[in-house]
């Protein structure tokens, strides 16, 4: 196994690159593990993980050299994408970067809508997929501490809480005044895009009933079936406001035909009902929000509560980026200590090796008392590990203030030069990772 | 050393109270783990005070108006406490907080000394009205509190204000069941209390006065609350409608005995 040396993540994302870009670099199913397949062949790179959503197709891998491992994942996602090389932006980050970067897009900093939960799961997915043929030491415990900082990001601040988009703010708004809405009933007039989207968003609320009301029934007996809605008339709908708890309106009517007046009729007053009307012009009267029980919310509305929500998530931003530096700070000086690993190993092998030569020169030949020699070794033993503990913490030390880890190990190697017997540790230093 | 862990248990509800203004202000919908936890911490203070309270004086602190303020404000906390135990409760001591506050500073101020001129507030019978009455109290009190929830978070929702209140309070139907419970148990509880005094008055050869200041709070709590819950019964009584009579009904008795604690002929009992 070669060195795990240097860290890096190359690729591209919604900063870098359109959506035209991206959806070529996309990688899922067998495409995704016959590119890992290829990138494990590598000699340029010991651990690999990609991350590929909609937004970002980003590899993380560590290698002897940064530059090379940045080289040759990037041939391979363009061979990938089919494309010829250069024609992406791909952004490309080594170091303390390319860990901050990972904790930041696991917390959902660096996404298109800032705090989106999403992500975290992306992330999780990613790291499992890798499995153990691409995923080593390092890659294992800088997915786990971005994991564990998102985590921490989400349940310390309010960057993840509220309704980021018009569906999920239709939700929000219903359930602030149901609470659950397991059980309830929903009745949505249009077969539209912006429709679909709100009932697939109650039915993960646990909405258990959903009317579909259209001019054609013949649509809305379609539509219902893939969304598992009960096709009814246009005019259906006044008989069944007694049994609704939500009424979405999306339909491309030019004007409101919920009025005050017929829903005064239709409503009970008893009745909580939550009106939702997300079609643009209006299909619902602003009259209508005056009668008892009845509360109406229209795009506007709805975009208000996204507009609160991102102003409050980016009031969170700094107290998230604080815990991101914290974690990721922790992981970085774990990462520079173990490239002491290898020279210490070395260092402490060379010493016994030289121990045990040296111990065995000075007994005395012909039969020898058994128990005093195991004593004397043991002795001696316990006396260079003492003797060696000072060093060992020196060089670990230096391992987390030295930023450039070739820096390191020249001095290290200069700084503990025994002469020839040192040699060893030189070759551990290069097989050891 | 009473007044002084009483004093340490009102500054921790403080500072919680001051917590859980922060989290409003940032529009969090959960107690915050630091005002939970100070809560608490005042909490055992309090009851540090008061069974030390009990320890000096070989009696317990439910007669005189300094005691019985101090174990009332105690239970409401603990009412509050396995409110907020639930996500339903969260910042329920945004309101909760200062009247407990009001309760235990009054016993500070009053002094935490038993009653020398009144004889016979003893017995199992006594401790058990007592006890029950203020249980009763603290209970409609978390239940009044749910209900000004309600009333704020139903105008949010109508007059489309998406601020604080929107996103920090929970739904209306959590804050109208929990309200309706609250009041519910509570006017169970107080009528129990209730009819243990009646019966604590008569074992003890004494008769009920209605006019006496315990007495008439007492009886007008149980009405207004009584009220409060009979208009959920009436067609269209619920939510709204059933939540403002029930801040009424907490408006009205809290009036009544800032009244009675005025005109009363013999304050030192717990009015």
């Amino acid at each position: 196994m070669s060195r795990p040396r240097d860290l890096v993540v190359t690729g591209l994302s919604h900063r870098t690159a359109p959506i035209e870009l991206r959806e070529r670099y996309e990688l899922s199913g067998e495409r995704l593990r016959r590119w890992a397949a290829r990138i494990a062949d590598l000699d340029e790179v010991a651990e690999c993980v990609v991350l590929s959503t909609c937004n970002r197709t980003e590899c993380y891998a560590t290698g002897p050299s940064g530059s090379d491992v940045a080289v040759a994942v990037r041939a391979e996602l363009d061979r990938a994408a089919g494309l010829p090389r250069g024609q992406a932006r791909f952004f490309n980050l080594e170091g303390y970067d390319a860990v901050r970067h990972l904790f930041r897009v696991t917390s959902g900093l660096d996404s298109l809508v800032i705090g989106e939960a999403q992500i975290q799961g992306q992330v999780a997915n990613a790291y499992e997929r890798a499995g153990t043929e691409v995923l080593g030491p390092v890659l294992h415990r800088l997915f786990q501490s971005a994991l564990a900082a998102g985590g921490r990001v989400r349940a310390t601040t309010s960057i993840s809480r509220g309704a980021a988009s018009i569906p999920s703010a239709a939700v929000e708004l219903a359930r602030k005044v149901y609470g659950s809405l397991a059980g309830r009933s929903v009745l949505v007039a249009g077969t539209g895009e912006m429709g679909r989207l709100t009932v697939r968003c109650l039915r993960g609320e646990g909405v258990q009933r959903v009317f579909l009301a259209s001019r054609h029934r013949g649509r809305a007996e379609r539509v219902g079936r893939e969304l598992d809605a009960i096709p009814v008339d246009r005019e259906a709908i006044w008989g069944l406001m007694r049994e609704v708890d939500l009424l979405v309106t999306a339909t491309d009517a030019e004007a409101a035909f919920v009025t005050g007046n017929r829903l005064a009729a239709a409503h009970d007053d008893s009745r909580k009902v939550v009106v939702l009307d997300i079609a643009v012009p209006r299909n619902v009267e602003e009259t209508v929000s005056v009668l008892p029980g009845v509360f109406l919310y229209n795009v506007d509305d709805l975009q208000r509560v996204v507009d609160q929500t991102l102003s409050a998530r980016r009031f969170e931003n700094d107290g998230a980026e604080a815990i991101i530096e914290h974690h990721a700070g922790r992981y970085w000086v774990w990462h520079r200590t173990r490239m002491a690993a290898p020279l210490i190993r070395g260092m402490r092998e060379a010493a016994h090796r030289i121990l045990a030569a040296d111990l065995e020169a000075r007994l005395p030949a012909g039969p020898r008392d058994v128990d005093r020699t195991e004593e004397l070794r043991l002795a001696s033993r316990t006396l260079l590990n003492k003797i060696l503990h000072g060093p060992t913490q020196a060089l670990r030390r230096l391992a987390e203030q030295t930023e450039d880890e070739r820096e390191f190990q020249e001095f290290a190697a200069h700084f503990f030069e025994p002469g020839d017997t040192w040699e060893s540790s030189r070759t551990a230093r290069n097989g050891l990772g | 050393m009473i007044a002084g862990l009483l004093g340490l248990a009102v500054a921790g509800y403080a500072v919680a109270w001051l917590l859980q203004l922060q989290s409003f202000s940032r529009a969090e919908d959960a107690v915050s783990t630091a005002s939970a936890r100070v809560t608490a911490g005042a909490a055992l203070a309090h009851l540090a005070a008061l069974v030390a309270f009990g320890v000096a004086h070989r009696t317990m602190p439910l007669a005189g108006f300094g005691p019985t303020a101090a174990t009332l404000s105690l239970v409401t906390v603990m009412a509050l406490l396995v409110l907020t135990r639930r996500a339903e409760g969260a910042l329920a001591g945004l309101f909760a907080l200062p009247p407990i506050i009001a309760l235990a500073g009054a016993a500070i101020v009053a002094g935490l000394e038993p009653p020398q001129s009144v004889s016979g507030l003893r017995g199992a019978l006594f401790i058990f009205h007592v006890a029950t009455v203020l249980l009763g109290y603290a209970i409609l009190l978390v239940g009044s509190v749910a209900a000004a929830m309600y009333l704020l978070q139903f105008r949010a929702l109508k007059q489309k204000e998406f601020g604080n209140v929107f996103r920090s309070f929970p739904s209306l139907e959590t804050l109208d069941r929990t309200s309706a419970i609250a009041l519910a148990v509570g006017l169970s509880v107080l009528t129990v209390g209730l009819v243990a005094g009646w019966s604590f008055t008569i074992s003890a050869g004494r008769s009920l006065v209605l006019t006496d200041a315990d007495v008439a709070f007492g009886l007008l709590t149980w009405a207004v609350y009584g009220a409060a819950i009979a208009v959920r019964y009436t067609p269209g009584g619920r939510g709204e409608r059933a939540a403002g009579m029930t801040v009424f009904a907490f408006v009205a008795s809290a009036t009544a005995f800032a009244l009675l604690r005025a005109i009363s002929t013999t304050p030192e009992l717990f009015l």
